[in-house]
């Protein structure tokens, strides 16, 4: 009977316990030795005696939040087909845009010559679990978005708690001062940003002074990547006048100290989302 | 010195009439014969002498707006290819399937993207396949091609602003709204060339699944113009006037990139509608109806000068 192993990106491996932890006893950790050259040049080891490749199903978490992880993601994975795994399922919780941007947003993941699966999984059900436990009076919250994309995400948050949404509408005048607008109307109410990521920060806490501005009684933002670029946007999120930041553990960013000990940010597990995924997929090729 | 030839499909040809004008010097028509057996099977055939393929560019002008219509274009497009064009340039102002172009529910087919791979297929020959396409419902729909073919979206919205302008509305109480919640930041685009704002149209399911309509924004007083990029069963776009008008609008009338009518009913569904006007691109084949071209509540504008002029810059690019 096969076996299956679970490896993982440094910076993705409390991740990959996670998901350790809910597929025990059918998958075991994987053992990926790993090292640097002076000149950056990355070397990469499988060790087969603690963790054959041959006939077996390999999982590799990574998260792309950088270049380094990416290649990384890469080069194991492409070893690790070539040592004859019987399946692979690669698990990116973040997936970073980095350089291949355009690519990225429109759901083609490599030029893969070939048929490969790929499923967007979603982190809804967490997401919301953590604004239920939000102690504000749930029958004056609403939804908001950071800008103009991702309106439809916003819209269905907002239906299951049956309440409505606002919108910021961001233009540029003649003297290039960039205006924000709110498409909606939330005076007195809790606003709940929603937003796929935040990385420098900058669109979210400048939302939360509109709504703020228009009348809104407080904001919270529901994220579902941690994206942050540096250390400095953790405290330019912490210092804003953002009530609470709900958000996932699928950016390595969410396990840095300073998010950690901080009462603002719950960071919400999303590892189930993948694991179940998981159990389905081998359950269903029994 | 070689030449150029235009071909389209039949319910093309007015477009490629069209730019025929716009590139008479460069370009000459076509000469493609087609007919159909009894049993549907379409026969094509084209005339090298007065038409010849080799060593020149062809461009092919196809609305993809029915399978047949996207049948002639692939099997037209490879035998063009195959028979030795210096470059083949595919004209598609209306790309239909292009709200196919995700997965909504688990397991749906992706239409889009399969046509997409299945003209990506037509073989590239010195330069490669030009691809241009108007105003798409999703971008992304460009990065669905493979391998080494030109694809590019063009834009209506200057020649659509014209359309708004000329509008007999006061321009001070002119502000733009969606039929839903996509578009949204096209919306805001047109909005802003006139420095007005925006409303926005959400549409919930209740337990009963009733759909309800809210206006997020406010639109007292206001002529709303609701842009988006195509009609098909001109529901979402009745439904939406009417909930604008029901919020305090004084009128509506609406903008679109393609008027992608389903059948002739939904023609008449506009016409009734409390829609003031209709502003809108002759990309879609309905745009020549003649319930369509009849009624005043309709303004077609011609974008055949948006492609035509991108293969003019294509040209000068290459001498």
């Amino acid at each position: 009977m096969s076996k299956g192993f679970i490896f993982s990106t440094k910076s993705s491996k409390y991740f990959a316990d996670q998901m350790l932890e809910k597929l025990k006893g059918e998958f075991e950790a994987g053992s990926l030795e790993r090292s640097e050259s002076i000149d950056g040049m990355q070397y990469h080891r499988v060790h087969f005696n603690k963790s054959p490749i041959l006939g077996n199903t390999i999982v590799f978490v990574a998260s792309t939040a950088d270049d380094k992880d990416f290649l990384e993601l890469l080069r194991v994975g492409m070893a690790i087909s070539n040592f004859g795994a019987k399946k692979c399922i690669f698990v990116i919780p973040y997936f970073g845009y980095s350089t291949m941007e355009r690519a990225v947003k429109y759901g083609e993941i490599v030029t893969a010559k070939g048929p490969c699966v790929r499923e967007e999984l979603y982190a809804d059900q967490v997401l919301l679990q953590g604004i239920i436990a939000l102690n504000v009076n749930k029958d004056l919250i609403m939804f908001g978005s950071a800008d103009l994309g991702k309106t439809r995400r916003v819209s269905s948050y907002a239906k299951y708690f049956n309440t409505t949404i606002a919108l910021i509408r961001k233009t540029r005048n003649m003297e290039e001062t960039q205006t924000r607008e709110v498409i909606g109307d939330v005076k007195g109410k809790h606003v709940i940003i929603y937003d796929d990521m935040t990385r420098s920060g900058k669109s979210l806490v400048n939302a939360c002074n509109v709504y703020l501005e228009y009348g809104a009684i407080s904001v919270s933002a529901a994220l579902s990547h941690l994206a942050l670029n540096n250390d400095q946007t953790a405290e330019t999120l912490i210092n804003s006048k953002i009530e609470k930041i709900i958000t996932t553990n699928s950016h390595p960013m969410s396990q840095h100290p300073i998010i950690q000990k901080s009462d603002k940010f719950k960071i919400l597990d999303v590892s189930s989302v993948f694991a179940d995924k998981i159990q389905t997929w081998k359950y269903s090729l029994k």
